[in-house]
């Protein structure tokens, strides 16, 4: 039953961390249905950016706030000066605008930081806490990963429900004829848009990095199973990301502790499948029908 | 073309379809004879494009049969279809775009000349024999549809009356016995429907055809019948004459005019003598037009196209400040995309448009709006996946003044006590009246000093529609807002408005003070096809 316990709460904890890609990839496809293939990227890059920071300062804090800061920035960039050349283009050219960058950011990396893996610190003590003299798979650290995803995620909700940008947001992504009929300028909400969720996409980096170490290929599979999550959530539903992000992460620990490390990968493909034969259109998605 | 030719006979046997509790089709029964042309039309929401569908095998109908040379269609999928001698034409052709127009044309006729797959993949020469001779009936197609000379051209670089007619051919390679024809003459300008009408005139005698068409000109010089659905019921059943001439066909196109609410608040409303061209029709409004700036709006020569297709065709109008502007016309007359240009989610190809004497000629959408002029779209304006409330207050944002906006949406709320029920509720759950009310508060909530209105009719019940047009001419009345109408509805307009614009394939064909048209024969020859002086220009 401990055993149950342990692979259930460091599921939790690395699912918030697919939960928090999963709710880049799905900000994005929804306002503007593009697959965001250089997320990855992003957020390495993010990463490597607050790693140079807690090395020059020592502060792991300031680190972590230039990550967050910085991926706001990028992300705007990124859909100023490429994403909105190919926006309304047919959709295969946006992917392979996002699937290049995705591969020009990664030898960029390699060129400046070297592609040898460096360690990243965590905030908090990797060690479990104890509980009736039983060392659980659960750290401080993980706790703290749990909180700041909640939190970006709470954040970012209360940010679309409750303010007028948001509503702005929500208006563009639903209906953006509409949306300019009522004078909003849906090119900035995108950009908005954008940059909020490759924020999204470093904080998952930086939380991610002491576990996987930094290097311009070390966050793959962190893109392959934050889009996992995002298509098992439906790809238009940022609850369905975090939802997704979860099952994710406590199916792959369970078939890591009882199946094996080595089947990981594999667990997500199966899982992937299973749910899509079930509802073809995500857990969280209304269906709608396709015009004749 | 086959063999037994006296059964093709397609019937349809008290048909009726319902969406939700919506009747799109009631005990509809029609059938055609072999060898005919017959044309199915009707207003917007009439029902045609379900029929078409449940003949199509697209939609299942919920009651009535369908028998095609004796046999029951029911449960035969859309695929199958082909070998039973039956091809249809799509609305818009939708060719594929990297295909060869010859190409394109195979496609239709792949199941006619089937080679064994494996042979197919070998390249043995059993299949370049098949393929010679899809290619050559291909041809042949292309050249009954009066196109053979772009057989090799790209399609998708082809113009959209030529893509037509490859589409037309793909439907006739199959060599059907009954072909199914949607809007056939959509998009295209008048000489190009002559043509059009030509080529399916040729096929009388052959084929059985049945179409449906917003183009009254197309139907009623190609069709031997014309049955004519609205509201899901079949309401006239003839030649093209005799369902001209029909008092319910005039009624279900130009609203009712045995209404009789309606006639009396037109004849108190209006002045017992016509009044002229040009001069407002109501007491009140004398006074508003006196105290207003002359136009507000002013559009001269506009043009605007979406693809090949000219939408809107050098029109000029002029909107007085706070009158009310019907613009009326069949589907497809481009009133949509005059509304859609004017405010500037279209942009226009050629023309000018001011407003308020300022030039706001190809100003995106969400810039006009700040300069007073809302647009409530049609249909479907209301933003389904935000609350009632959130739609209310979206239209209000990019106003500064934060304590105003609030006003305004009490204001909004006191005019449509509705929707303050409704406030927490997302807008999908609102009724189709509901929804339109929420697209006009919606527009008002920018305080707006002109509203451009599309169809809100649409799909709405009478008592509904009187209720919406009594609102309009209240705030037209009450605020001296300015108001640009378009309706397919005429009568209902008309009994609201100061002036009237007639559209037809996005060209004015009339235009006029309200009461003068309201009288007009030209009304009936923008809608019903019959041949009139500016058409035959």
């Amino acid at each position: 039953m401990s055993r149950f316990l342990d692979l259930t709460l460091n599921g939790v904890s690395t699912g918030m961390i697919y939960a928090s890609v999963a709710l880049a990839l799905v900000l994005i496809w929804r306002a503007t249905r593009i697959v965001n293939f250089a997320q990855g990227g992003m957020l390495m890059v993010t990463t490597f950016v607050a790693l140079a920071v807690i090395n020059k300062t020592g502060s792991y804090w300031l680190g972590f706030f230039v990550a967050l800061a910085s991926g706001l920035i990028f992300g705007a960039l990124v859909e100023r000066v490429l994403i909105r050349r190919v926006e309304g283009g047919p959709p295969l050219n946006a992917v392979i605008a996002t699937l290049a960058l995705l591969i020009l950011l990664q030898g960029a990396a390699g060129a400046i930081w070297s592609a040898t893996p460096r360690s990243f610190p965590p905030p908090f003590s990797i060690r479990g806490y104890v509980i009736n003299g039983h060392r659980v798979l659960f750290s401080p650290n993980d706790l703290f990963t749990v909180i700041a995803v909640l939190g970006v995620a709470l954040g970012l909700f209360g940010l679309f429900k409750r303010t007028d940008v948001g509503l702005r947001m929500r208006a563009s992504a639903f209906a953006p004829g509409i949306a300019r009929l009522e004078g909003v300028r849906v090119g900035r909400m995108l950009t908005f848009g954008w940059a909020l969720a490759a924020m999204a996409g470093s904080l998952a980096g930086v939380l991610v990095a002491p576990a996987v170490f930094v290097g311009p290929n070390n966050f793959d599979p962190l893109l392959v199973f934050g889009f996992t999550a995002a298509v098992i959530g439906g790809l238009d539903s940022p609850l369905g990301a975090i939802v997704g992000g979860l099952i994710l992460g406590l199916c792959l620990s369970y078939v890591s502790g009882y199946l094996g490390s080595a089947l990981v990968t594999l667990g997500a493909l199966v899982i992937l499948i299973a749910v899509l034969m079930a509802r073809p259109s995500g857990l969280f998605t209304s269906t709608r029908t396709r015009s004749v | 073309m086959g063999s037994d030719e006296s059964a093709s006979k397609l019937e349809i046997d008290s048909v009726s379809v319902r969406f939700g509790g919506l009747r799109a089709l009631d005990q509809v029964s029609i059938d055609a004879a072999p060898g005919r042309i017959i044309g199915v039309i009707g207003p917007n929401g009439a029902g045609k494009t379900t029929l078409f569908n449940v003949v199509c095998g697209f939609v299942r109908p919920d009651a009535g049969t369908l028998r095609w040379r004796g046999r029951s269609l029911a449960g035969v999928p859309p695929h199958q279809l082909a070998r039973l001698g039956i091809a249809r034409t799509l609305q818009g052709v939708r060719l594929f775009p990297r295909l060869s127009a010859v190409e394109n044309v195979m496609v239709g006729g792949g199941h006619l000349h089937r080679p064994w797959f494996v042979s197919t993949l070998l390249g043995l020469p059993r299949s370049d024999r098949a393929e010679r001779a899809l290619r050559a009936a291909a041809l042949e197609a292309l050249d009954q549809a009066g196109v053979a000379g772009v057989a090799e051209r790209m399609a998708g670089g082809l113009p959209y009356a030529i893509q037509k007619r490859v589409g037309l051919a793909r439907a006739l390679v199959a060599r059907p016995s009954l072909l199914l024809l949607d809007e056939p003459a959509g998009g295209l300008g008048a000489d190009e429907v002559a043509g059009v009408a030509e080529l399916i005139r040729r096929l009388r005698g052959s084929i059985t055809v049945m179409l449906v068409e917003h183009r009254m000109d197309l139907v009623m010089s190609v069709c031997d019948d014309v049955a004519v659905l609205d509201a899901g019921a079949l309401i006239a059943r003839g030649t093209p004459g005799q369902v001209q001439a029909d008092p319910r066909v005039l009624s279900a196109y130009l609203g009712d005019r045995t209404d009789e609410p309606a006639r009396e608040r037109k004849s108190a409303d209006s002045p017992p003598e016509s009044a002229p061209t040009g001069s407002p029709r109501k007491g009140r409004r004398q006074r508003t037009a006196v105290e207003g700036k002359s136009a507000a709006l002013e559009v001269e020569d506009l043009v605007a196209t979406y693809g090949p297709v000219r939408a809107v065709d050098r029109v000029s109008l002029n909107v007085d400040s706070g009158s009310i502007t019907a613009v009326l016309g069949a589907n497809g007359a481009g009133k949509t995309s005059l509304l859609r240009t004017v405010s500037g989610l279209l942009a226009p190809r050629g023309g000018r448009v001011s407003y308020g004497g300022k030039d706001i000629t190809g100003l995106p959408a969400e810039e006009v709006v700040r300069r007073g002029l809302g647009h409530v779209p049609e249909g479907a304006g209301a933003i389904a996946e935000l609350t009632v409330d959130e739609n209310l207050r979206l239209g209000s944002l990019w106003r500064r003044d934060r304590r105003d906006r609030a006003v305004a949406l009490e204001e909004v709320y006191d005019l449509f006590p509705r929707l303050r029920e409704r406030r927490k509720q997302f807008a999908s759950s609102l009724s189709g009246g509901e929804r339109q009310m929420l697209s006009i508060g919606r527009a008002l909530m920018g305080r707006p000093q002109m509203l451009l209105l599309d169809e809100p009719s649409l799909g709405l019940a009478p008592l509904v529609t009187e209720q919406i047009m009594g609102l309009i001419s209240g705030l037209s009345e009450r605020s001296g807002l300015t108001v640009l109408l378009v309706e397919q509805n005429a009568d209902s307009a008309l009994s609201i408005a100061d002036h009237g614009v007639v559209l037809n394939v996005g060209r004015v064909v009339a235009a006029a003070d309200a009461v003068t048209l309201a009288g007009d024969e030209q009304l009936r020859h923008a809608y019903l096809g019959l041949p009139s002086a500016q058409d035959s220009e």
